[in-house]
């Protein structure tokens, strides 16, 4: 279709070639390379945050001690927490594939603010490697939740931590300002708000909800960090503060903070279903409104962490009542997707056996979420294994899953080759197994009452603890595969074209890579994302 | 009267509210796996019917109201009735009733200490009679603890600085365990206790029995000793095996030169394990957190000489 001279064009203007060298990577503007950048940062961090993973899994092998002691044990699971959560799942979908596809969903040349872009990136970098850095100056045992007083008396690099996250958390609001502006004002003409990619609603509102949220845990962080320093009284009752209160702060950001993990999640998934069953996505209107009532509904609801901290029955009426409705948009979007398959015409390529693992995962996460939500089930399987399970069935089983989703249907457009389809469905199969292998058990072992954060355990639940290890020896196989296979495709795929999968978002009209800047002339848009038929 | 068809999921059932719970829990389970089965059961027919290979035309749609409203609606008035339900026992649970027996807990890193109206305490054993309302008053010395008896359903965090209070009756004589299940720290998994609930007779004269005050003297010191380390909850710091724990290891203890924070070193002898036991924290041992609580008041000259006479004992 194209000449040669336009494939040597293509070839020599494009994002990756642009201009060579490290520096002019570190420097780079171009929202494409910035996103490449966090890409890799944060896959690193989800590395050093899953090795920590495995180092919890290998030490609940037995009761009592495996192979190391429970203060390390402490340390491994507040690091494995404290990763995953400020450093991989917050910024996984919107600063790395968001940074890169939101422009060009859009049809822009770039962010609103591509300054401000590496800025947010070198802040993130800042935060996250000085919370890293605590690993050789003191190390952290508080739990990725920080809870007051402990976090107050306990010794360690615990300020440091803090910093850094608080650093990140300013990360994230630049990040979440600068799409916000950009969504408003860099629209293709033609892309009305009712044309928009679900994608792009779905980070449109986490990006409301972080710059919102985000601010609340920043100051909280820093409360906690004066308590430290100088003591002034704020969470330590015994200086007449109350501890409870800082529970609050946290949940106040924390909730909300999931939903910024799982609502871009969702968007990665109103894309891949539609293209992949060649149908219109259904009820656009109701998928959006269900977003942001999911965005708005996150806000009222973190009392429901704090069912037995002590806090009034009216409290706990009220909030156990609101979380009810979180399963009402959630549902919304369950069915819509499943409908949207209703006639259409499937192909199972990797991107969509992640949707589907999505599907089956994101419902048992959901499911389980009504059991919490409910009052009385809630004060005996708060804290066990049973939220652990929960909590990764909803953040990595749905954040992990949509997210390999996504980079697997951008892989073409990010890399310029097709990824290898059948080591890519191998990873995916083998990574849905070990999921579940690791987090059923761990229901179990909850509702029998296993407390988490536990280096010992009483011997009944050694069985199913060893399944659950086996399990998670399962997912990093499996992760390990299919981003070995991912490196290799970088080589040996074959080239990418344009448009492979026949979607109709703009991003598929550029080359693959896309341009420096994008595009070579303005897109114009005359019809809905999901048109795959007029 | 576990009848439940999730039963082997559960943990005992020791109680009225327990059975309630496990109704409920019985109630939204069905529930979910009746939608459970529906989703993904239409998703998979949906992937094998409209297979790319088995389909010549999209039929496309872009949605339809009826639908989308049916399944707004339906999942809204579950969710309340399951709501309404979680309330009513969530009422039941939470609020002690009138007329409950008091027994006061305190939670400190890592052991739990219960102390009865009669003036008797206990340390790692909660004994109530069966069939009687049991009212916990708690509160804890140091960090936030909770108070978890998974057989009864009820878990209440102990708050430093706060009373919070849970309720129990037992329906049957019998043992159950109690967790700590609010993250606290170094051996958080190993503060765990023993709900012990007798019949009506047993307890009453547990309940009557004056402590025995002065020692039996027909078995030696170091056994005394031993007998009271656990009762004090020593060993859930320090080992007997030379392992490093929170604290020190009681083993080759006695004797050694032990390096101090304030740069001093001390000889380990009866005075310095005296000091130690009740002025844990005023120069602590290189290399531990100074964490030990105080035994001040709690503990008689007599079985501090016990003690000293057991981690004696423990040498190669």
């Amino acid at each position: 279709m194209y000449s040669d001279t336009t494939a040597d064009q293509e070839e020599k203007n494009n994002y990756l070639n642009h201009s060579k060298g490290i520096k002019s990577w570190l420097t780079s503007l171009d929202h494409k390379r910035i996103g490449v950048m966090y890409l890799f940062s944060i896959l690193i961090f989800f590395l050093v945050g899953g090795i920590f993973a495995l180092i919890v899994r290998t030490e609940l092998w037995g009761p009592t001690k495996t192979f190391i002691d429970a203060n390390t044990y402490n340390q491994a699971f507040t690091y494995h927490g404290t990763i995953m959560t400020f450093m991989v799942i917050l910024p996984l979908i919107p600063s790395a594939i968001g940074n890169i596809i939101l422009p060009m969903q859009l049809g822009a040349k770039d962010v609103a603010f591509p300054r401000l872009n590496l800025i947010s990136y070198y802040v993130y970098m800042s935060g996250a490697l000085l919370a890293v850095v605590t690993l050789f100056v003191g190390r952290v045992d508080t739990g990725w939740t920080f809870y007051t007083p402990y976090s107050i008396r306990t010794g360690g690099a615990t300020i440091l931590v803090l910093a850094g996250a608080f650093l990140m958390g300013f990360a994230a609001i630049l990040t979440a300002l600068n799409f916000i502006v950009t969504v408003h004002k860099l629209r293709a003409p033609g892309l009305t708000w009712s044309k928009l990619p679900l994608f792009i609603w779905c980070l449109y509102a986490t990006n409301i909800i972080q710059m919102l949220a985000t601010p609340v845990i920043a100051l909280t962080l820093m409360l906690l960090t004066f308590e430290r320093l100088m003591g002034i009284g704020i969470f330590d009752a015994t200086l007449g503060g109350d501890p409870v209160l800082f529970q609050h702060f946290f949940w106040f950001y924390s909730h909300p903070a999931v939903y910024i993990m799982i609502l871009p999640a969702m968007g990665i998934i109103n894309e891949v279903i539609p293209v992949f069953s060649r149908k219109t996505i259904f009820g656009y209107g109701g998928m959006a409104v269900a977003v942001f009532g999911i965005a708005l509904v996150s806000f009222v609801v973190w009392g429901h962490h704090m069912f037995t901290s002590g806090q009034s029955e009216t409290a706990n009426f009220i909030f156990s009542l609101i979380t009810m409705f979180v399963a009402v948009p959630t549902g919304i979007k369950m069915f819509g997707w499943i409908a949207t398959m209703y006639q259409g015409s499937i192909r199972l390529d990797t991107p969509m056996l992640y949707a589907l693992s999505f599907l089956f995962v994101f419902l048992v996460g959901g499911l389980t979420g009504v059991f919490l939500a409910t009052l009385p089930l809630n004060v005996h399987l708060t804290d066990t294994y049973f939220v652990v399970a929960h909590f990764h069935y909803t953040m990595v089983g749905g954040a992990i899953m949509a997210f390999l989703a996504g980079l697997h249907y951008w892989y073409p457009k990010f890399v310029g080759k097709m990824y290898l389809e059948i080591p890519a469905r191998i990873g995916c199969v083998l990574t849905f197994v070990g999921f579940n292998v690791t987090f059923l058990p761990q229901f179990v072992m909850g509702i029998r009452g296993l407390p988490r954060r536990y280096y010992d355990y009483p011997p009944e639940f050694t069985q199913l603890n060893q399944v659950s290890t086996v399990g998670s020896f399962l997912i990093a196989f499996g992760l390990l595969w299919t981003f070995l296979f991912l490196i290799i495709s970088a080589y040996k795929g074959p080239k990418a074209p344009r448009n492979p999968w026949g979607a109709n978002t703009l991003e598929w009209q550029t080359s693959s890579p896309p341009y420096h800047e994008n595009f070579e002339t303005q897109p114009i848009v005359t019809k809905g994302p999901y048109d795959y038929h007029s | 009267m576990n009848t439940n068809a999730f039963s082997y999921l559960l943990p005992g059932t020791g109680s009225h509210v327990a059975s309630w719970w496990n109704d409920l829990f019985s109630f939204v389970m069905w529930i979910s796996i009746f939608f459970f089965v529906l989703l993904i059961g239409i998703t998979l027919a949906f992937v094998y019917k409209y297979h790319h290979k088995k389909v010549d035309k999209v039929i496309d749609s872009h949605g339809n109201t009826s639908l989308e409203i049916l399944w707004t609606i339906v999942p809204t008035i579950l969710v309340l009735f399951i709501f309404a339900w979680g309330w009513l026992v969530y009422k039941k649970m939470h609020r002690p009733p009138a007329g409950s027996f008091e027994v006061r807990v305190i939670g400190q890193q890592w052991r739990w200490k219960f102390a009865y109206n009669n003036g008797k305490n206990t340390v790692g054993e909660l004994i109530v009679p069966v069939g009687k309302r049991i009212k916990l008053l708690m509160t804890s010395e140091d960090v936030i603890h909770s108070f978890f008896i998974p057989d009864m359903r009820v878990k209440q965090d102990v708050v430093p600085g706060l009373y919070t209070a849970l309720w129990f009756e037992a329906i049957k004589p019998g043992e159950h365990v109690i967790y700590c299940s609010e993250y606290c720290g170094g051996l958080h998994s190993n503060m765990l206790a023993t709900l012990k609930v007798l019949p009506q007779d047993e307890w009453l004269e547990w309940w009557r029995t004056q402590e025995k005050t002065e020692r039996d003297l027909s078995i030696p010191p170091e056994k005394r000793g031993e007998g009271l380390a656990a009762k004090y909850a020593c060993m859930s710091c320090h080992s007997v095996d030379g392992s490093s724990l929170i604290g020190p290891s009681f083993r080759n203890l006695f004797g050694r030169t032990e390096k101090l924070t304030s740069g001093k070193s001390a000889l380990v002898d009866e005075d310095y394990i005296r000091n130690k036991i009740l002025k844990p924290n005023s120069d602590g041992v290189v290399g531990y957190p100074q964490v030990m609580p105080s035994f001040q008041g709690q503990i008689s000259e007599e079985e501090i000489m016990d003690i000293i006479a057991f981690i004696k004992s423990l040498k190669d």
